[in-house]
């Protein structure tokens, strides 16, 4: 059957959505149906249900021609259901009857009512309960059905609050109004009409209602007729199990919010609007611009460290004793310091009320399941540990830039420094020097006009700082580089990670009510497939 | 009193003695009760639902009603049947042989009995088998007696009136008068003895009355139980939302809200310009006018580090309150009523859209008022000229980040900010308020902002209790039915 392979789909499809309910009553019809598809032999159940004292075992005596069933006027009669079937027969659906827990069974010898067993039911409107509970464990099991009322009881509630669950076997189902014997034909037509505009607002398109009196016997054999008829019906099971299936197929689709045209839970729009909202907030917190600025001064750091005048050194090592290149230097420590920045609030906050408002369109009894299942509780876990593992996937891009150059220019920058330094000591020996040293005077050579000292002095300053200049040029352009390219990044991680953590659960959920609504579209209009209908169909 | 379809029309104009009642095949016959009542009766008859018909046969001080059904499809019948069932002063119970076993009957004679209304009973339809007739009539018998019906009879016990299958009158559509003729006589008896009359109206009423403590007790459990219920999950409300306002509370204490970038760009501003020069004296003012001249002025960030904390407050006020919407909803979830109040209110997953955009106004206001504040109290003090070129704007903002420095110890690379910040607040503060009031200054703007806080989630919760409707007011509704209950039987009965 194409509708029980859609069934067990989309009842693996609800587990995705939490559908608890549904499931269990999925498995408990799915199992019914095997163990009925089980027995195999060609006949089907009819059982004659109705309230207390309209006639149900009058009317299967009737149809007997023989006191099959007690029938009596103390109510309610019949307490156990009871079986009738063809002699040779009764060995054949044994086993069915003891499913069906019945074990009062009578035989006849009637060839034409072979291919149906038929029940007499308890009633399930009088005071004694259980006989009402023996009719709602039973009729789930049944084939088909002959509802039974009378001129008193056919309006009654109870009877049709029955009947409206049943509708979709109403091509199984008869209607009997029985002990038409009390009533003039004119008003036989009344109550027939009035009955099946009841059915007809039951949900019954055409109620096939058969007025008969098992007293004498009127109406009797266009009844008995359409029993036979139906017994040649080699389907009639297979269509009743499909037409509970494919109710309890609608039942998941109604659960899902899907039983109308399908439409995704969030809309791509509001989705991606969500996303982009949270990773604004994420990069709010995260600062990826910050990072960049870091790894910059990171870049500087070294770069003067490697590369300085000695000037430069010694305000690098200052600025690392003070702290100050712990704050403004320090990438790594930024990156991972984003919590300190600010609320993970502006990352949750989107995508919570994107779900909270998605949910609310589902059924109310549906939305615990799929608030778990979409990990709501999670969310906020999920969302945080994306960020983080953005963040720290980002931290390899962190190892601070160096060149050769900053070296080159370091060396540099000690020659010029120490040139600088010896020219200082050679001007302090010209001035403060002379007395003391054992010579009377020195020569100080020239370079053309200009005295080599000041030569020295001048030209190992502005060399050093042309050096420092080039070294910060160079070391700026290289950090901003770097920082340019762990700030972009860090900002692709974040979008990655907070996608797949947002919406992770909510694509499998979208997947699952799409296979479920494909499959509920799917058996729209022919539940069994390939089947003709019914002659039951047809309008008296 | 009947089923639909168990001969009440019949009967009725049966004791009419013609055709009042519209008896017929198609159920449901009585869509609307009638009332048969003696024209000088007419008057004191107020009861709307009801089809008046005069008749100058009827006896004054009867009133006979045909009641609708209460079994069949019409939801309307049933209730207009239940509620005369309460009105009535003596009841005719009509059955049939179909029927008589019939649960949802027996739902209503239980319900007789408690109200212990004076009864007659009559089986409509008998076989006219003797045998099955008797039967039928031991085993109606043996019901009523296992319903302890059978003592509610009019006088004495109660009275089981047969009528034979086609028992009928043609003329007047309904039984043969003589067929139920112990009805008659009881009627005619309450018509021609007043007493008698007056006796079964005062026992219908009598323990209608006695029995009133015992039928609002089952009601009263009901209400205790559904207000043990409210109150229930008025209190995982009450518990997810107190949770979320200490969680936030703690989070303003612990600073989280103070950026360090945010409150260095505070620090460049205040080191500099007028407030500099305010906060400084003698040479040191003169130094820092010169340093004035020399350095761009920084543009006052005021409202930059107000948006910054209040942006951060914000979404950590959204993210709790969501956090408890989202627990008491789950738990809700569990909870017959819960569930119910969720399911016409999904909203309750998740916080009130306006929520953020309200609170960020109410913060708003905050600072406004501390503003206001300062200028009145600032006002009263000298210096206050000189301290107004500041800008009340900045003063603001000042006691906002007072506030929030105040409360909270930074982490890691911020403490060094922070405190330099509390130290530069807290000179600036005492130049206005002097030394003794800053203290109690800020921690009224503190109390200010909780207040703010307690209200905004105050407002989320209640949106539960509003879901709940009257089962989240427990009133002790339960004990004040079962007092005015009792109240009713004394002041009746004595």
């Amino acid at each position: 059957m194409r509708v029980l392979t859609a069934l067990r789909e989309a009842a693996v499809a609800a587990a995705d959505l939490g559908l608890d309910r549904e499931i269990s009553q999925t498995e408990e019809l799915i199992s019914r149906a095997e163990a009925r598809l089980g027995f195999g032999g060609s006949a089907y159940v009819l059982a004659l249900a109705g309230g207390t004292g309209v006639g149900k075992s009058s009317l299967l005596n009737a149809l007997a021609g023989d006191a099959v069933s007690t029938v009596g006027v103390i109510r309610p009669t019949t307490a156990r259901p009871l079986a009738w079937v063809a002699e040779n027969q009764r060995d054949e659906v044994g086993p069915l009857l003891e499913w069906l827990g019945v074990e009062d069974v009578f035989t006849h010898q009637r060839a034409e009512l072979g291919g149906v067993v038929i029940l007499d039911l308890p009633d399930f409107d009088s005071v004694e309960t259980d006989h009402r509970a023996t009719v709602d464990k039973l009729l789930p099991r049944i084939d088909s059905m002959l509802w039974v009322t009378d001129p008193e009881k056919y309006d009654d509630e109870l009877l049709h609050s029955y009947l409206r669950d049943l509708t979709v076997h109403a091509d199984r189902i008869g209607f009997v109004i029985n002990k038409s014997d009390r009533l003039e034909p004119a008003e036989q037509k009344l109550l027939r009409d009035d009955f099946v505009l009841r059915l007809k607002t039951d949900g019954y398109r055409h109620p096939r209602v058969h007025m008969i009196s098992a007293r004498t016997g009127e109406g009797l054999s266009s009844l008995l007729e359409e029993v036979k008829q139906r017994s040649q019906d080699k389907e009639l099971v297979t269509r009743k199990l499909a037409a509970d299936m494919s109710q309890r197929l609608r039942g998941i689709a109604v659960a899902s919010g899907v039983d109308g045209s399908y439409r995704p839970l969030i809309e791509q729009r509001d989705r991606s609007d969500a996303v982009a909202a949270a990773v604004a907030g994420a990069l709010a917190v995260v600062d990826p611009d910050g990072v960049a600025a870091q790894v910059k001064a990171a870049a500087l750091y070294r770069a003067r460290r490697q590369g300085g005048s000695l000037l430069a050194r010694v305000l690098a090592l200052l600025s690392n004793l003070t702290g100050t290149r712990k704050r403004s230097a320090d990438p790594e420590g930024f990156l991972i310091s984003w919590r300190q920045r600010g609320s993970i609030g502006h990352v949750v906050n989107p995508i919570r009320r994107v779900i909270v408002d998605a949910v609310s369109r589902l059924p109310a009894n549906t939305r615990p399941g799929v608030m778990r299942k979409v990990e709501f509780d999670q969310l906020e876990e999920h969302l945080t540990s994306a960020v983080e593992q953005a963040v720290r996937g980002s931290r390899n891009d962190l190892a601070p830039a160096r060149s050769a150059l900053w070296i080159v220019i370091g060396g540099l920058q000690l020659i010029l420094g120490a040139t600088f330094l010896f020219a200082v000591a050679w001007y302090l020996t010209l001035i403060f020097g002379p007395q003391s040293l054992p010579v009377g005077s020195f020569e100080v050579p020239y370079l053309g006009p200009v005295p080599v000292p000041l030569v020295l002095l001048v030209g190992s300053l502005v060399a050093s700082l042309v050096l420092g200049l080039i070294l910060n040029l160079h070391a700026g352009w290289l950090g901003r580089r770097r920082g340019a390219k762990v700030a972009t990044r860090v900002r692709h991680a974040i979008e990655n990670t907070i996608l797949i953590a947002a919406f992770g659960p909510v694509d499998q959920i979208e997947a699952a009510r799409e296979r479920i609504a494909a499959g509920y579209q799917s058996l729209k209009g022919s539940p069994v497939g390939p089947l003709r209908t019914t002659a039951f169909q047809t309008v008296s | 009193m009947g089923s639909t379809g168990a001969g009440k029309s019949s009967l009725f104009n049966a004791i009419a003695g013609k055709r009042v009642s519209e008896s017929g095949l198609l159920r449901p016959t009585t869509r609307q009760a009638v009332a048969l009542v003696n024209p000088a009766d007419e008057a004191a008859l107020r009861v709307t639902q009801l089809s008046i018909v005069s008749d100058p046969d009827i006896p004054s001080g009867l009133v006979l009603i045909d009641s609708p059904d209460f079994d069949s499809v019409e939801l309307s019948n049933r209730k207009l049947a239940l509620e005369l069932l309460e009105a009535a002063d003596l009841v005719i119970f009509v059955t049939t042989v179909t029927r008589y076993a019939d649960f949802v009957p027996w739902t209503v004679l239980a319900r007789a009995r408690e109200r212990g209304v004076p009864m007659l009973a009559v089986i409509n339809r008998m076989p006219d088998d003797q045998g099955e007739a008797q039967a039928v009539m031991a085993d109606y018998q043996r019901l009523l007696a296992g319903g302890d019906i059978e003592d509610l009879g009019a006088f004495g016990s109660l009275e089981v009136v047969s009528v034979e299958e086609g028992a009928l009158d043609r003329n007047i559509d309904g039984l043969a008068r003589q067929a139920i003729m112990p009805i008659l006589d009881t009627i005619a008896r309450l018509r021609d003895d007043s007493e008698a009359r007056r006796d079964v109206a005062r026992r219908a009423l009598g323990s209608a009355l006695a029995s009133l403590p015992a039928s609002i007790e089952m009601i009263a459990r009901e209400v205790d139980a559904e207000e043990e219920a409210g109150a229930g999950l008025v209190k995982t409300a009450d518990d997810n939302y107190r949770r979320a306002l200490a969680d936030l509370e703690a989070e303003i204490e612990g600073g989280t809200f103070l950026r360090g970038e945010v409150l260095r760009h505070w620090l460049d501003f205040v080191r500099a310009g007028p407030t500099a020069r305010f906060l400084s004296e003698g040479i040191g003012r003169i130094a820092a006018s010169f340093r004035n001249l020399f350095r761009p002025q920084t543009p006052m960030p005021a409202p930059d580090v107000r948006e910054a904390a209040f942006s951060d407050l914000v979404a950590s006020a959204v993210r709790l309150a969501g956090d408890a919407a989202r627990r008491t909803a789950s738990a809700w979830g569990d909870d017959e009523h819960g569930a119910g109040a969720l399911a016409d209110n999904p909203g309750l997953w998740g916080i009130r859209p306006d929520f953020g955009s309200q609170l960020e106004a109410g913060l708003e206001k905050w600072v406004d008022d501390i503003a206001s504040e300062i200028a009145v109290v600032g006002q009263q003090r000298k210096g206050w000229a000189q301290a107004a070129t500041i800008g009340l704007n900045v003063l603001g903002t000042s006691v906002m980040l007072a506030v929030f420095v105040h409360t909270g110890g930074l982490t890691g690379a911020e403490v060094g900010i922070g405190a330099a910040t509390a130290v530069v607040n807290q000179k600036l503060l005492e130049a206005i308020f002097g030394e003794a009031n800053v203290a109690a200054f800020v921690k009224r703007a503190r109390e200010k902002l909780y207040d703010q806080l307690r209200t905004a989630f105050a407002r989320e919760k209640e949106r539960f209790v509003i879901a709940l409707g009257p089962l989240a007011t427990a009133t002790n509704l339960g004990a004040e039915l079962r007092a005015r209950a009792v109240a009713a039987k004394d002041a009746v009965l004595g």
